[in-house]
């Protein structure tokens, strides 16, 4: 789904490649990263810009998340729920 | 025809003013020059708005004007002053998402949510200020500031849709639309005292909203009445090719039967979630409104499934998730746009496996099954909106006690339950703590039920009478 406005700011509308960047939009099956190519060092994270979160807080997240098979216990778990789910009341 | 002198124009509700409009006895530029000049003393205290469109709406009521003059009446919102939460694209005029990032963003194409409401005649006021990409409740908008609760400036007015819950509470305009993926329109309405529904997934586009997370994203409404809330939505919902998760069919007509009464339907409680979870003042006004309803006729059940003790950790992980992968490249090539409070929530989420997504998913499925069981013994679900009264903003960080991760009895299970599943809900104010702050019950049913939900919200605002505004915003 195409968003109108999800572009960047005029600035930084262009990657190194010089086309449109366009966060709002999927990229198209042509535009799949191989994933054999090594990430490209212009991309490359900022080391004074590194992430900043905490490991501990992913932890108790996947924690939480493992949990959730409590949910269907010995059964099989049931099918995810995907976009575009169940929409009957 | 003439009004009484004394009305309060900005005290209105839309469907109020939308009838002084369709009779002629009030101006679309009269309610505008009333909500601009409330603007313009109060935003310095609320900080409720991002961007102000004074010449925009001032256009637009005259052009409203001349057309209700010559007799071509578009509705009910024809001519109506109203806000939009600055993450809905609007062409042409300054579309923010509350972030540095897009602070001088123009967008070329309105969110068809705006399309609609201008086709419709509504005049926009301005964008109203929200957390940074309407990311979660608990942090400062680092570039646009927090909003200020009209009730106690100290407090937060929660979020994201804060500048919308706001706007409506202190009298500027008649109507926001905001958002919610999580509680986004809930917990604002709660902590403003005004009226906030979401509708079924899929009921209003998305397009040109920006996404928080996919799955979960809902527009909502921020409004003074139940019915102003229904004739909104009314006007907003139906498919629209350019998002495909909508839902096909018309929009239905919710306003025809809103105000045959709830009596005879039976409203399931969640007791597990509620006693000894949340504040006992919110408690308390909780169940003395659980007690009209049954005076109205309503029968009380206690219901408490097991598999809502899952819920707020499913929500929470599914929008990490989601939002992660939405933000991922942007952030990575433009991390100085983001806040140093936004960045590690949208890291974090690129850890998640594809195995911890779909888990979620599966919770979620779980979830649903349990709650649609619920559906099939009540009609309705109902809780205090949120665990506690209007917190104070410390420090510029709105403080919140969420507990994201916590499984078994929890409150916040229930704050983020009808976004995770898709659920509508409305959520109307209750009482008043003894600082006068407000507290909320919130009516949730089954998808595509908006109807029941919008009948028991509505006789129930009719017997209890608790919305009010600020006393200095009076």
């Amino acid at each position: 789904m195409t968003t109108p406005g999800s572009e960047p700011p005029a600035s930084s509308q262009t990657d190194d490649s010089g086309q449109a960047s366009n966060p709002g939009e999927a990229p198209t099956p042509g535009e799949a990263v191989d994933p054999g190519q090594a990430v490209d060092p212009g991309e490359a994270v900022d080391p004074g810009q590194a992430s900043a979160f905490n490991p501990a807080d992913l932890a108790r997240a996947q924690a939480a998340i493992a949990r959730l098979s409590e949910l269907w216990g010995d059964e099989p778990p049931p099918e995810p729920a995907l976009l575009g789910w169940d929409r009957e009341p | 025809m003439s009004r009484n002198p004394s009305t309060e124009l900005h005290r209105l509700t839309l469907e109020q003013a939308a009838d002084l409009l369709r009779r002629r006895a009030a101006s679309p530029a009269e309610l505008c020059e009333v909500a601009r000049e409330r603007l313009e003393r109060f935003e310095p205290q609320l900080n409720a708005f991002i961007t102000v469109t004074a010449d925009v709406a001032r256009a637009a009521a005259r052009r409203a004007e001349q057309e209700i003059a010559r007799g071509d009446y578009r509705g009910a919102l024809h001519g109506v002053p109203l806000s939009l939460k600055d993450i809905i694209a609007t062409r042409g005029i300054r579309t923010t998402r509350g972030a540095r990032l897009y602070e001088e963003h123009v967008p070329d194409e309105d969110a068809t949510v705006w399309s609609r409401l201008a086709n419709a005649g509504a005049v926009l006021l301005g964008k109203n200020n929200c957390m940074e990409f309407a990311y979660g409740t608990s942090l400062v908008n680092e570039r646009f500031g927090a909003v200020h609760n009209p009730w106690d400036l100290e407090c937060t007015a929660s979020g994201s849709s804060s500048g919308s819950a706001v706007a409506v509470a202190a009298g500027i305009g008649y109507a926001s639309i905001g958002s919610e993926t999580g509680a986004s329109t809930q917990r604002p309405a709660s902590f403003c005292g005004v009226v906030g529904m979401k509708a079924t997934y899929g009921r209003v586009s998305r397009f040109g909203i920006s996404p928080t997370a996919w799955s979960l994203d809902h527009v909502g409404t921020l409004t003074r009445s139940v019915r102003d809330a229904a004739l909104v939505f009314q006007s907003v919902a139906g498919p629209d090719l350019r998002d495909p998760t909508t839902l096909d069919g018309p929009a239905p007509d919710w306003l025809s039967a809103i105000e045959r009464g709830m009596h005879g339907l039976r409203l399931g409680i969640p007791r597990a979630h509620i006693a000894g979870q949340v504040d006992p003042d919110v408690e308390a006004a909780f169940w003395q409104a659980a007690e009209a309803c049954e005076a109205a006729g309503a029968t009380l059940v206690e219901i408490d499934p097991p598999e809502l003790g899952y819920a707020a950790p499913t929500s929470v992980g599914m929008r990490m998730a989601e939002s992660s992968a939405y933000h991922a490249r942007t952030l990575r090539r433009h991390p100085e746009g983001y806040s140093a409070a936004l960045r590690p929530h949208l890291e974090i989420g690129n850890h998640l496996t594809a195995g911890d997504y779909l888990q979620l998913q599966r919770a979620r499925r779980a979830i649903d099954r349990a709650v649609s069981a619920a559906f099939r013994e009540v009609d309705l679900l109902i809780w205090p909106t949120t665990p506690t009264a209007p917190t104070k903003i410390i420090d510029g960080v709105p403080a919140m006690k969420d507990r994201a991760w916590d499984i078994g009895p929890n409150h916040y299970h229930l704050v983020r339950l009808c976004s995770l599943l898709g659920l509508p809900a409305v959520s109307l104010p209750c009482g008043y703590t003894d600082a006068g702050l407000p507290l909320a019950i919130q009516f949730s049913g089954r998808r595509l039920d908006e109807a029941t939900v919008l009948v028991a919200a509505r006789d129930y605002e009719r017997r209890a009478s608790w919305l009010r505004p600020p006393p200095r915003f009076a």
